[in-house]
């Protein structure tokens, strides 16, 4: 059963599933059959109850003293805390149409992720807000732990139309002043934009102490430029279409790629944020095993 | 086709191809209009990328461009075999060429100047010619003498080897002609169809007058497939070639003798007679030469030598030698002169037969009892003047042997040397068969008329054999009181007479004759045939006729005194005599002949088969040796053209195999080592547009623009060709380029577009 649930980490498995909803709990469903370590668990300090201990449990909430009364083992549990507020933004500009021949989107992957993330979280008691944006705010959904929510920031998802320019910076500035409790943001975009601007914005949600996990999210294509003959491209959000040998300008192209991801790898370091370039033909645990790890960072501080 | 192309290119009309250049912007222009679209997202990197590599791009872009329509530009041209004119700028220098050497190689050659055969001088510069040349050129070396032109070296061996060629090229014993070798050198680039390249022909030569004139001072000239060869290659001007002669400086004075004579008083050569021997010395020096030793060999062996005091600047001194040979059978002879600046021409040579006695058969027509009453007696008697003992002892060279008319079928001619015929009424038409074959062979035939000749038989019968044709009876008996017609003391110039006439206190006035057939000439002309006596009338009184190798003589009186009262006459016996010998062709003269001509021997016909079958070889005086041919027909052998002066032998078939020697001398012109001033070749070369081309040695297909003479320096032929270096193919330069430029197409094309793959 574990591993006929890890297919459905592949991204191009899902394709063929057409109900977001069960999509988003496969995924997780999926990732979470390969742990050792339940992800259900709390962190609230409030103890609740004793329960026998079963593979994967962590050996650090084992009761050593029941142990040694009893010599059996035992987990402490406690009483579930829902303080975590997540909020995941979403690009929904024209750009994320784009998908090679063979790939899925990168919109659809990032909806993929977006739904299981907000699955993974809402089962875990944490409330999960959402923002689809392009150039500017086009949908702000405000966090909230109900199983119901789910299903509203499921519908939201399958309702996207990207047709607009990206400006993420502008938008990043004015989410970070929207979002006002602290909590991880979790941003979904391939990131087209000035990388200056991008890191100021970030830097801003930062000085609101979110942490904060960025997923750039490319096509294979983008990322290694694999054209041979005479092309014309033809860009979205009103880019000037350009004809050329892509052979010539393979070097340049990947020098301009490079650079931007430095940047931005440099920029978040020094920010302390979480940079995770995702590619669409990556498995998703990629990212939900990015996601917990920054979740668990949160906690602990 | 604009006519200027054709001077620039050997194929104007692939000059077309060099449209093909616009090929890769074609290529260009439609690969731009062929391209797939792709939506693309990341457009603000591509720009980015675009905008910074645009101007190298464009640059890369262009210099791949630029080298594609040059390579095909270029190769349209190469193939259209471009040739730079001279004048073109740097590019120019020595065009590739066909270069045929003439080496002179007649004797002339062989004059030492500085102590050196001026033949070695000749093959340093030959050598040096052929060096100079590059790989795209081609050579051919030509050795020029009278013998046949003898192709040397040519390309088709390596350099060495033909270096190696002129190394060993020997002197000829021939003379030669230079317009002919020139002719051959022609017929070398038309063989070959080397008309892709400068065609050029170098003549390396001593200039003696004889290489340009013969001996009457008129051109040598080109004549049928010779003139046809200069024709045809003067006549296309791309590849009309340039003649250069390269005349090698002799010495200032001449000091050269030549022996250019050895000769036998008389033709035929008895054995333990003194036998005279006559030895031609001309002097070709330009200073008095003295005391002239002049030796005689016989066999290789000295036997005697005279001095000639003194011998002036172009005079002719004869040397007699005297000489009994102790036994008959072939002998060689030579006279030798001391060494002088040509050794070529100091020694002259010939072969003789040494004979007991030559049989001849009289056919006495009128034979009749008692002291000289037979037609031929008093005949007999002149032929041998000596008891029949003496002259059966070998003492006389004649020995004449006499027969009835009657015997005459049943005589074997083969044993004879002369057959005389004397008031023979008829002969049978079998022997008038054989008769003519013995003379057509070399023998000789002797007739006199008298009363039982029946001129009108005669003139049917052997009318093949007569010079002419009797006519009327003239004249009557001397009881008449008739004084007869005396023959004519006036100059004929026949060699018999002549002889007779240098005996002083006789003459042939003497000889009178009472009556005689008028001898009428033939109604078709024989220039073969002559007057060799005449009466005071100037009615010709003996004639003879040429046929074949032999000789028949007509007399229109008769041999015994019946119509003429010569046998009285002191004159009788030495005239008979005269003509006997002169008649009788010895054996050896047809194995005396010059360098070029082919020696022939005649052979008894059982001795045909066993040369044919064993073949007869000739050794030459180097000891190489070659086949005889064995021409049955004919009762002889033949050899091929000699090459080599001096003694050659044979072992030919008889009763033993014997050694029999032949003697090949060379031409006397040779040693006249005067030279022929350039003015005086070039009168012989007429001048553009110039026409009566007379005296010209080419017609008119050679001009003074294709012909050049220069001095002995290979340096200064080099730098003429530059000069007139005319034009170069640079094909080859042009398809190299290509290749280089097609080779940094591909790494530049993989620099520019794949290298970021």
């Amino acid at each position: 059963m574990a591993n006929d649930l890890s297919r459905y980490l592949d991204p191009k498995t899902l394709t063929k599933i057409g109900n977001l909803d069960l999509k988003a709990r496969l995924i997780v469903e999926g990732y979470i059959s390969g742990q050792h370590k339940s992800p259900y668990h709390g962190f609230s300090v409030e103890f609740a109850e004793h329960r026998e201990y079963s593979p994967g449990d962590d050996l650090k909430h084992l009761d050593w003293k029941v142990f040694a009364k009893s010599d059996r083992f035992y987990i402490k549990q406690y009483e579930e805390e829902t303080n975590l507020r997540s909020y995941i933004l979403l690009d929904t500009s024209e750009s994320m149409k784009y998908a090679s021949p063979g790939s899925i989107s990168k919109l659809e992957y990032a909806c993929y992720i977006a739904a299981s993330l907000t699955y993974l979280l809402i089962r875990q008691q944490d409330s999960v807000g959402m923002v689809l944006f392009d150039n500017k705010v086009k949908k702000f959904v405000p966090a909230s732990a109900s199983p119901a929510h789910l299903r509203l920031l499921l519908h939201e998802l399958k309702q996207i139309v990207p047709e607009q320019r990206t400006d993420t910076g502008s938008i990043l500035h004015d989410l970070a002043e929207r979002i006002k409790r602290k909590g991880l943001v979790v941003i979904l975009s391939d990131l087209f934009d000035d990388p200056d601007k991008l890191l100021s914005g970030l830097q801003h949600f930062r000085h609101r102490r979110h942490e904060v996990i960025i997923f750039q999210i490319l096509d294979d294509f983008e990322t290694s430029f694999p054209f041979d003959n005479m092309t014309l491209f033809e860009g979205y959000e009103g880019w000037q279409e350009l004809l050329c040998d892509p052979r010539s300008l393979r070097k340049g192209y990947i020098e301009e790629y490079q650079a931007f991801n430095e940047k931005m790898k440099r920029g978040c370091r020094n920010s302390k944020i979480d940079f995770v370039p995702v590619s669409t033909k990556h498995p998703l645990d990629v990212v939900l095993s990015a996601y917990l790890a920054a979740r668990a960072n949160c906690r602990v501080k | 086709m604009p006519t200027f192309l054709a001077s620039f290119f050997a194929n104007p009309a692939l000059v077309g191809g060099a449209l093909a250049g616009s090929i890769p912007i074609v290529i260009h222009l439609l690969n731009r209009q062929r391209f797939k679209k792709h939506i693309w997202a990341a457009m603000h990197w591509l720009w980015a990328s675009y905008k910074k590599s645009q101007r190298r791009l464009q640059v890369e872009q262009l210099i791949l461009l630029l080298i594609r329509i040059l390579v095909l530009v270029l190769l349209a041209l190469a193939l259209a075999h471009p040739i730079l004119q001279q004048g073109m700028g740097l590019l120019t220098g020595r065009a590739s060429i066909h270069r045929v050497i003439v080496l002179d190689n007649s004797f002339s050659m062989g004059q030492r100047v500085g102590g050196k055969p001026m033949f070695d001088k000749a093959k340093e510069i030959a050598a040096e010619l052929t060096s100079k040349l590059s790989l795209s050129d081609e050579v051919d070396v030509i050795l020029a003498n009278s013998n046949g032109d003898e192709v040397l070296a040519s390309t088709a061996l390596r350099k060495q080897d033909i270096a190696g060629g002129i190394k060993g090229a020997q002197l000829s014993d021939g003379g030669t002609d230079i317009p002919k070798s020139i002719a051959a050198a022609c017929r070398i680039f038309l063989d070959r169809k080397t008309t892709n390249l400068r065609h050029e022909i170098i003549v390396i030569t001593d200039q003696t007058r004889t290489g340009w004139e013969h001996a009457d001072h008129q051109p040598r000239r080109v004549l049928g497939a010779d003139e046809d060869a200069i024709a045809k290659t003067f006549g296309d001007p791309k590849s009309k070639p340039i003649i250069r002669v390269i005349r090698l400086a002799g010495e200032k004075e001449s000091d050269n003798l030549a022996a250019v004579g050895l000769e036998v008083d008389e033709k035929v050569v008895p054995a333990k007679i003194d036998t005279q021997f006559i030895a031609t010395i001309q002097s070709y020096s330009s200073n008095p030469n003295k005391d002239v030793r002049v030796r005689l060999k016989i066999d290789n062996e000295e036997v005697a030598s005279e001095t000639i005091p003194e011998l002036l600047k172009g005079k002719t001194e004869t040397v007699n030698f005297r000489y009994s040979f102790p036994d008959p059978g072939s002998h060689a002879v030579s006279v030798e002169l001391p060494e002088d600046m040509l050794p070529g021409d100091n020694t002259a040579f010939l072969a003789v037969d040494v004979e007991d006695q030559m049989r001849v058969l009289c056919v006495d027509g009128q034979q009749r009892v008692g002291p000289n009453a037979s037609e031929l007696d008093y005949f007999r008697q002149a032929l041998s003047p000596a008891k029949s003992e003496e002259v059966h002892a070998g003492k006389m060279p004649l020995l004449p042997e006499v027969i009835g008319d009657s015997a005459l079928p049943e005589a074997n001619l083969d044993n004879y040397r002369l057959v005389v015929l004397g008031n023979v009424a008829s002969v049978p038409p079998e022997k008038i068969q054989a008769l003519e074959q013995f003379v057509r062979h070399g023998g000789a035939l002797w007739i006199f008329v008298g009363e039982k000749v029946i001129p009108s038989l005669y003139n049917k019968e052997l009318a093949d054999l007569l010079p002419m044709d009797l006519g009327e009876l003239v004249g009557t008996d001397a009881s008449d009181g008739n004084q007869g017609e005396a023959l004519s003391d006036k100059e004929i110039g026949h060699p018999a007479i002549a002889k007779f006439k240098g005996i002083r206190g006789l003459k042939l006035g003497s000889l009178r004759a009472t009556r005689h057939y008028k001898l009428v000439p033939k109604a078709q002309t024989d220039v073969t045939v002559r007057t060799m006596l005449a009466y005071e009338s100037g009615e010709p009184a003996a004639v003879e006729k040429r046929i074949g190798e032999g000789r028949v003589v007509l007399f229109g009186t008769t041999a015994s005194m019946d119509w003429n009262t010569w046998p009285k006459k002191n004159e009788y016996l030495p005239l008979m005599n005269y003509i006997a010998l002169d008649l009788i062709q010895p054996a050896y003269l047809q194995r005396n002949r010059m360098v070029g001509e082919k020696f022939s021997m005649q052979l008894p016909r059982q001795d045909l088969g066993p040369a044919r079958h064993e073949g007869v070889r000739l050794v030459d005086p180097s000891g190489e040796s070659s086949a005889m041919e064995v021409l049955t027909e004919q009762s002889r052998i033949e050899s091929l053209p000699v090459k080599k002066a001096g003694i050659h032998t044979a072992e030919v078939p008889g009763e033993t195999k014997h050694l029999v020697h032949f003697a090949a001398n060379r031409s006397a012109e040779e040693s006249d080592l005067t030279t022929m001033d350039d003015r005086d070749v070039l009168a012989c070369v007429p001048r553009a547009g110039e026409t009566g081309t007379d005296r010209s040695y080419f017609k008119n297909f050679v001009t003074q623009d294709d012909f050049e003479l220069t001095a002995e320096d290979p340096n200064a032929v080099e730098e003429s060709l530059k000069k007139s270096g005319g034009s170069r193919e640079i094909w080859r330069w042009l398809a190299t380029t290509v290749l280089c430029l097609l080779l940094v197409e591909s790494v530049l094309a993989r620099r520019f577009g794949n290298f970021s793959r």
